[in-house]
């Protein structure tokens, strides 16, 4: 029954599909963030030492570049390692809606993106035309949109507004709502009222609720791994669900199958479970 | 595997609703369900009256043979706080934890060789392992303290995210400061350091009860690094630290 945790404390890849969904590839140094290794086949080198069988991305880009060079690095990482790299549509507002609109058009026919990506704070507010633009799309096609929310009690209300006009899109609220115990508490109202929200559970190091806490809060249904890679490293929040006291099936949704459940009724790029009993290459398509 | 947690805490945390373990039965069935098997311990109470407070942590690790006493010094040296140089020693001596913790910014002091060198050198002389809280000194503070003090024993506990570009440095240029690796979360970072300047000075932490074992076990298990520098990480170098605590001083 605990056949993770035992390959965990043996430093082996865990025995269960993996999906981490909140990812971003290529070097990102302001502010103190460091990363010893940055290439993408040194990320796919450690994916395999954890177990990670797909990683979703927003390439470093996404922060303070243009989307063309986001969304481009996505799409080639994602033709390079088919079923490894899938991407997510970076929306930077302060290009503009038109801006945003083409890199929409472009990608979004793009089998390897799976759906939008938004840096909230860092990129001002929800309550933009562009994230209305971008969101209302997602809605359309049922896709997933992970949000960037750390510390930032006004993020949680918009992102709360944004689901209230919209039932199809799958909100995937990142940083487990925002980073402390309090946003986890605020998110899991908001999902009690919201079936298309969810929990992303990157960057917990300041939350003081474990793997097992937050399942109680939200339910195993609605709890998705996501490491925050490369600015993270992917064991400190692969290791919170590894090692957690759950059981094994509870582990495998968070790791990968309730991550699975936002692809459902998309029509943006499918992630297809090919292979359960594989690692690494041909997991998923 | 041996796992142990230099960090950890008995007592409430006033400020928290998620997780209270105040006594050391919570505490120990907690570290069961993450196959911790030892927590070096300070009492909360210890915060507010270092003497009736380490005296607790004291009764309860005489009792609980998986829990080391760690012990709070409260600065300057007076009579009603850690005593001068000779009783700070005799204290030590006669109920030997195998730490102390300071909490300099809470006790309004600054962490220097100025304000707390007379605690820095009885510390020092017994090599006794000081455990430090981050929030609880600047890394200024840590660099003059450990120069002036070459012998000290200092462990710096959740060095925080994004510090790598100080964790270098004191890695190179010093040899008595030591890391928990809890949120040694730079990318590649716990693997970086291993290989740069080897395991000997990595501890193993959860700062249970305020934050959670998963995460920072991840971070050990999955670091790139040899069998022999986790067990080293997860319990023989803080045994070695323990071991190097010159009791025939006393």
């Amino acid at each position: 029954m605990e056949k993770i945790r035992e390959a965990a404390l043996a430093a082996k890849p865990v025995p269960v599909p993996v999906i981490d969904a909140h990812t971003h590839l290529l070097p990102y140094r302001l502010k103190g963030w460091y990363q010893a290794y940055d290439k993408t086949e040194d990320v796919v080198h450690q994916m395999d030492r954890l177990g990670i069988d797909c990683i979703v991305t927003a390439p470093h880009p996404l922060i303070n570049g243009t989307m063309e060079v986001a969304n481009a690095a996505a799409a080639e990482a994602a033709e390079l390692f088919p079923g490894r790299v899938k991407g997510y549509i970076s929306i930077q507002p302060y290009q503009g809606v038109d801006e945003v609109k083409a890199q929409i058009s472009k990608y979004s026919q793009n089998p390897n993106f799976l759906g939008l990506k938004f840096l909230i704070k860092y990129h001002g507010n929800l309550p933009q035309a562009e994230y209305e633009y971008a969101l209302d799309f997602a809605d359309e096609m049922a896709c997933p949109v992970l949000i960037h929310n750390y510390g930032d009690w006004e993020g949680l209300q918009n992102i709360r507004r944004a689901l209230e006009k919209r039932s199809r899109v799958k909100i995937i609220v990142a940083h487990q709502g925002g980073g402390y115990a309090v946003f986890s508490r605020e998110l899991a109202k908001i999902m009690r009222d919201h079936d298309n929200c969810f929990m992303e559970l990157c960057g917990s190091l300041e939350n003081r609720y474990s793997v097992e806490d937050l399942i109680g809060l939200v339910g195993e249904d609605r709890l998705i791994y996501g490491s925050d890679l490369i600015n993270l490293d992917p064991a400190y929040d692969f290791g919170k669900v590894a090692f957690s006291p759950i059981d094994d099936e509870i582990k495998r949704k968070v790791f990968a199958l309730n991550y699975l459940s936002t692809l459902k009724d998309s029509q943006m790029g499918k992630l297809t479970l090919v292979d359960p009993s594989k690692k690494g290459n041909g997991v998923f398509a | 595997m041996r796992i142990i947690d230099i960090g950890a805490m008995l007592g409430w945390i006033p400020d928290q609703r998620e997780r209270q373990l105040p006594n050391p039965e919570d505490l120990l069935a907690y570290m069961d369900r993450y196959c911790l098997t030892d927590a070096v311990v300070y009492h909360t109470d210890a915060c507010r009256d270092s003497f009736a407070g380490n005296a607790e942590t004291s009764a309860i690790c005489q009792k609980y043979d998986r829990l080391r006493a760690c012990y709070v010094i409260d600065p300057p040296m007076g009579s009603n706080t850690c005593g001068d140089a000779d009783e700070l020693t005799k204290y030590l001596c006669e109920n030997r934890p195998v730490a102390v913790r300071m909490f300099p910014k809470s006790q309004r002091v600054p962490f220097s060789s100025f304000y707390c060198g007379d605690i820095l050198e009885v510390l020092e002389g017994l090599r006794m392992p000081l455990l430090m809280n981050v929030g609880e000194y600047t890394y200024e503070e840590v660099a003059e303290v450990a120069q002036n003090f070459p012998d000290l024993k200092l462990v710096l506990l959740r060095p925080g995210l994004n510090r790598s570009r100080v964790t270098f440095p004191l890695m190179k240029k010093t040899k008595n400061v030591y890391f928990d690796t809890s949120v040694m979360l730079d990318t590649g970072l716990l693997t970086e350091v291993v290989s740069k300047f080897g395991s000997e000075r990595l501890l193993y932490s959860s700062c249970l009860p305020h934050y959670e074992p998963a995460g920072p076990l991840g971070l050990v298990m999955y670091a790139d690094i040899t069998d022999a520098d986790r067990r080293a990480i997860f319990a023989e170098n803080w045994l070695a630290l323990e071991n190097g605590i010159a009791w025939k001083t006393c």
